[in-house]
């Protein structure tokens, strides 16, 4: 096809013709596309020179096309039944609408015109027909695609899990199984209380220690194997800096917010600084249908053509995951991230997971980067946080990778190979710690999870009320991801091996136990003290009583050491006395603790909303 | 690798076993302090009631915990001996493998045989305080926390092996703090509380256990029983003791008689120089920590001049060298081999009797009667052979006997609540007594004065030995 403006053949003269951009303008695109590689139209747009309608008009004018404009425009011209024929994920990923089929004749949407990959579509669907092709924004495609398999979007967002793998979903928080097993457990122990009390009460008692016991090795060899981390980085800055960035693929981050319009500008923000060339970000906002409010902050901000708002069609759960399994659906990225929105990640993060993917091999499905908090001096709180954070993403987690064992993954800074997360099913919207579940479930299929030295700055939690409804859910959600993986034992040694299931059992079913168990073990304790009572001696036998004793010793001075050494990496020296408050800590994980196990057999799918923006501190600047 | 340790550690535990074997079989020897760990661990686990008291807390702990796993002193002396030769070998190995004939010659120095054999709990604080130094220079050089963290552990675990590491805590808290001075505050008092919290906690945790089940938080350093006042008493360290120049003097004069001995250590500590003077002064306060050590161990009246005490100054020149890369190889491996001959000959004349009769013991020495456990072994069988049920014993001094029993259950010791009612009337609850007789006696010779010369009301003496005497009561049994 041959454009109306004869003298025009690129879109970068026809928009200065038509005086949408500049010369000098112009000259930095292609400076940019040379460097970067791209659509120059989609370069000058994602640097905010011309705006998105003008450049998809400006593109079908080009190529002697028709536009037409708006959502309900497009639909008119629409063939349902014919539309229905096709699987919608196809069509986003080819960027493509057949509107209508007559005779020979076929009327395609698209925002992609005269491409290889509408080629491709055509040849694949309609081989032989005569093509019009009609130019929309690629924002009207999307809306028009949700419009039109709204429920099938839907459901595969809340069902596409269990469809796949039912076995993996938190959907049934018991299974029957389960439900044998504690009542069994449930019924031989008040057997045990009734008519061998002390034989029962002794066995429990040696069970929490031994498990206390073997947690505390556990974790001081993950975090000694993980200290190592300081000493070597999995991606170099040698390595970012000889990255060929024409060959950069698309990053897709995926961005879910729920009333949060005080903290959306920051990550705009932050990712406009983002050292990744912007016309390879494919960045989604995830809005529930409610939330008009951060949707007109978002859009207040004016973010560049690269950013696309998507609204998740109200359904139940209203979680996270679903509105990222969304989001799944329209992601054009080889990899994916997911940022909240106060989150600010340092400008590298991408490339070093890129880096990191190519490095690593094919076996990795992902790569976490560590998370950490820019109002860790605002109180007591958000100090012990960090401490915590500082402890669990600069030693834990580079300990469990270097050891090859399952690593929960974090709430956001997880990078995704796109396709294999597509392949196992993505996030289940029933788990309240989806991230920690699909670290372990990827495991489980064969894939590997890594860590890179990057950080995403956070808000810290400030309040006690709402750090209590966090920690809640984050437990409750680790519950949930220790029964879906506990279901089959025998499965899950085959999938992860001996040691990836002590660590599965140590990490994720220890956690909540430990703190569970502890609130017991310090009454236990508290009594004795102030008793000096004998009658505990039975249910102490020698191995038990020196194991508690170990366990209330080291154990303890164990727990507080490990968060003295966390200061280090991020050189956080004025946290480190607040590491021996750390038991006051774990007793506010106690609290929330409780509160998740009522949760789980009350509301197992609530997910407790954190409420972000209460910080006084002012997050950092990011150096672009 | 994992053969070569393997096959290193079969070896090793061979040769240790073998010769304690040897030992025990031809001189009854086994050295008294792996039969009091073997007692008391046998008390806690066995005894009547099995209490962690009975551990009795006036000794560091980590004495007890291979009894606690593995019982028998030959087994636990050959595995924990073999263990730590092993980690020296593999530590060695790793970086300066030309460094074997200078390792081979402290594995194979008689002194340090010695304490891997018989004395695996000296040897453990040896090591914990080595590499917790190691470990700190390793910071020094690098930076990062991971060292810091270990040096710290190691240090505090010296603790729980001697309690007088806390003589050297403030030098060890020197070293930290002068290698740090190029650092901001904050991190050098980071760095100094993550490396000094392990033995702070640890000091306070075992306050606390003295306390809670003692109702003394000092127990450990009141008790007669104490670890601080098990060494024997030498006059010489006595008559300088709570004199700081005196100390000083005995300190140096020590170091000349075994000059030979710790020459490595001297070879090295002239090579540590290096033009870095901020790295140089915090290394050579780590590297002198033995000598702080040993003299405040003299000051505070806890030493005893004994020859073995040289390979901490060994284990020191070995790893420090191995740590800093100094050279003179030649001049080092001499040293050594000047160490490894004198080791043979200068504890001859030990006055510690343990060394002294374990060198002798090469050169064909007879069975030292004072050392030879056989009167011990004896009348542990008697209290089997005259059914003893209830045998009220001090422990203090019997223990061997309690331990070769292997039956704690047949006597009535000092930890159970018991003895002194037993021991105000004997007769009617106690079937046999066993009084220790040799020199001042234990409390029971002491109570019953008649008793060591043969007359105990109710009683009939049916053993009377150079240590010992057993008596078993006339006709009653109250069963």
């Amino acid at each position: 096809m041959v454009s109306k403006h004869l003298d025009c053949a690129t879109i970068g003269c026809l928009l200065i013709e038509k005086g949408l951009i500049t010369q000098e303008q112009l000259e930095e695109a292609l400076q940019y596309q040379k460097r970067y590689g791209g659509r120059l139209g989609w370069i000058l747009s994602t640097l905010g020179y011309v705006r998105r309608l003008d450049f998809f008009r400006t593109l079908a004018e080009l190529f002697n096309l028709t536009f037409v404009e708006g959502v309900p425009n497009i639909l008119e011209k629409v063939d349902n039944e014919l539309v229905r024929r096709f699987d919608p994920e196809e069509l986003v990923s080819y960027e493509v609408l057949p509107a209508r089929l007559e005779g020979n004749k076929v009327l395609l949407f698209t925002s992609y015109p005269n491409s290889d990959k509408l080629s491709t579509f055509v040849n694949k669907h309609f081989p032989g027909k005569v093509v019009e092709q009609v130019v929309v924004t690629d924002l009207d495609l999307v809306k028009v695609l949700q419009e039109l398999f709204k429920g099938s979007f839907v459901d595969k967002a809340v069902n596409g899990l269990f469809y796949l793998t039912p076995e993996y979903s938190a959907s049934v928080v018991f299974s029957e199984g389960q439900v044998f097993l504690m009542g069994g457990l449930l019924t031989l122990g008040l057997v045990g209380l009734y008519y061998e009390p002390v034989l029962t009460l002794t066995l429990l008692m040696a069970f929490v220690q031994v498990f206390y016991a073997v947690s505390v090795g556990f974790k001081l060899l993950v975090s000694v194997v993980g200290s190592r981390s300081e000493m070597e980085q999995f991606v170099t800055e040698e390595e970012v800096k000889n990255l060929e960035e024409k060959d950069l693929p698309v990053y897709t981050i995926l961005v879910p917010v729920y009333k949060e319009p005080e903290v959306i500008g920051i990550l705009i923000d932050s990712l406009k600084k983002v050292d990744y060339p912007q016309n390879k970000l494919d960045i989604i906002l995830l809005l529930e249908e409610d939330d008009t409010e951060t949707l007109e902050a978002a859009k207040r901000h004016a973010p560049p053509t690269n950013w696309r708002f998507l609204t998740i069609p109200h359904s139940i759960p209203k979680t996270k995951p679903k509105a990222c399994n969304y989001g799944l659906f329209f992601a054009r990225g080889k990899y994916l991230t997911i940022y909240d929105a106060e989150d600010i990640p340092e400008p590298d993060q991408l490339k070093k997971a890129v880096v990191a993917f190519r490095k690593a091999g094919h076996e990795y499905i992902c790569f976490q980067a560590a998370l950490n908090y820019f109002n860790k001096d605002e109180n007591f709180l958000t100090r012990m946080f960090t401490l915590e954070y500082s402890y669990w993403f600069d030693y834990l987690l580079p300990g469990l990778f270097k050891l090859g064992l399952p690593i929960p993954l974090g709430g956001t800074s997880n990078h995704f190979d796109v396709e294999k997360l597509r392949e196992i099913g993505a996030w289940d919207p029933f788990n309240t710690t989806e991230d920690a579940d699909l670290g372990v479930r990827a495991f489980g299929r064969g894939y590997k999870v890594g860590v890179i030295n990057s950080t995403t700055y956070e808000e810290a939690n400030a309040r006690l009320k709402n750090w209590i409804r966090q920690r809640s859910r984050w437990i409750k959600g680790y519950m949930q991801t220790f029964l879906v993986h506990a279901r089959n034992p025998v499965k899950l040694y085959r999938s992860v091996g001996l040691r990836g299931m002590l660590a599965f059992y140590l990490l994720i079913g220890g956690t909540p136990f430990t703190f569970l168990v502890n609130p017991i073990m310090w009454l236990v304790f508290l009594v004795w003290l102030l008793t000096k009572t004998q009658a505990y001696e039975q249910f102490f036998p020698p191995a038990v009583l020196y194991m508690s004793l170990g366990n209330l010793l080291l154990g303890n001075f164990m727990g507080v050491y490990l968060n003295l050494i966390a200061v280090f990496k991020r050189k956080y020296y004025e946290l480190l006395p607040y590491a021996f408050l750390n038991p006051f800590y774990w007793m506010l994980h106690s609290v929330a603790s409780y509160k998740a196990l009522h949760e789980l057999f009350t509301r197992p799918f609530y997910w407790q909303k954190t409420q972000h923006g209460i910080t006084k501190y002012k997050p950092p600047v990011v150096k672009s | 690798m994992k053969l070569l340790a393997s096959l290193l550690f079969l070896l090793f535990f061979s040769l240790h076993a073998l010769l304690f074997g040897e030992l025990f079989a031809e001189h009854f020897y086994i050295h008294k302090n792996l039969l009091f760990f073997a007692e008391k661990a046998l008390l806690a686990l066995d005894g009547r009631p099995p209490r962690l008291e009975n551990l009795g807390f006036v000794y560091p702990p980590l004495g007890f915990v291979p009894f606690l796993l593995l019982h028998e002193p030959l087994l636990v002396s050959a595995v924990m001996g073999s263990l730590f030769s092993l980690l020296l070998v593999l530590f060695v190995l790793r970086e300066r493998p030309r460094d074997i004939l200078p390792l081979a010659l402290v594995l194979f120095n008689p002194l340090y045989v010695f304490l891997a054999t018989q004395r695996f709990e000296v040897l453990t604080f040896y090591y914990l305080l080595v590499f917790s130094v190691f470990f700190a220079v390793l910071h020094i050089q690098t930076q990062y926390s991971l060292y810091a963290f270990i040096s710290g552990l190691l240090f505090g675990l010296t603790f729980f092996a001697d309690f007088r590491s806390l003589y050297i805590s403030p030098f060890f808290a020197l070293g930290i703090f002068l290698s740090t001075t190029s650092r901001e505050l904050s991190y050098r008092i980071s760095i100094l509380m993550v490396k000094l919290t392990p033995v702070l906690f640890f000091f306070l945790g075992w306050l606390y256990l003295n306390w809670v089940f003692l109702e003394d938080p000092f127990h450990f350093v009141k008790s007669p029983y104490s670890f601080l006042r098990s060494e024997p008493k030498a006059l010489e360290v006595v008559s300088v003791s709570g004199s700081l120049w005196g100390s000083f003097r005995f300190m140096l004069s020590f170091l000349l008689q075994t000059l030979p001995l710790i020459f490595p250590y001297l070879v090295v500590l002239f090579q540590l120089r290096t033009s870095r003077v901020l790295y140089s002064i915090p290394l050579y306060v780590f590297y002198l920590l033995p000598l702080f050590f040993y003299y405040f161990s003299v000051y505070s009246s806890q030493f005893f001049p004994s020859f073995y005490a040289s390979v901490l100054f060994l284990l020191f020149a070995l790893v420090f060298r191995k740590a800093n890369v100094v050279s003179g190889g030649k001049l080092f491996t001499f040293s050594m081999f000047v160490s490894f001959v004198s080791a043979f000959f200068l504890p001859l004349q030990s006055k510690e009797v343990n060394e002294r009769f374990f060198l002798k013991s090469f050169f064909g020495a007879k069975t030292d009667k004072e050392l030879s456990l056989e009167e011990d072994i004896r009348v542990s069988m008697l209290i089997k052979e005259y059914n003893c049920k209830k045998t009220l014993a001090d422990d203090a001094y019997s223990f061997p006997v309690v331990y070769f029993s292997k039956e704690p259950g047949r006597f009535v010791l000092q930890y159970n609540y018991e003895f002194y009612t037993y021991m105000s009337n004997p007769w009617l609850h106690a079937d046999c007594l066993l009084l220790f007789t040799k020199g001042r006696g234990d409390a029971l010779s002491l109570h019953f004065r008649r008793a060591r010369e043969g007359f105990l009301q109710g009683y009939y003496l049916v053993h009377q030995g150079s240590k010992y005497m057993l008596y078993k009561r006339v006709g009653y049994d109250p069963e």
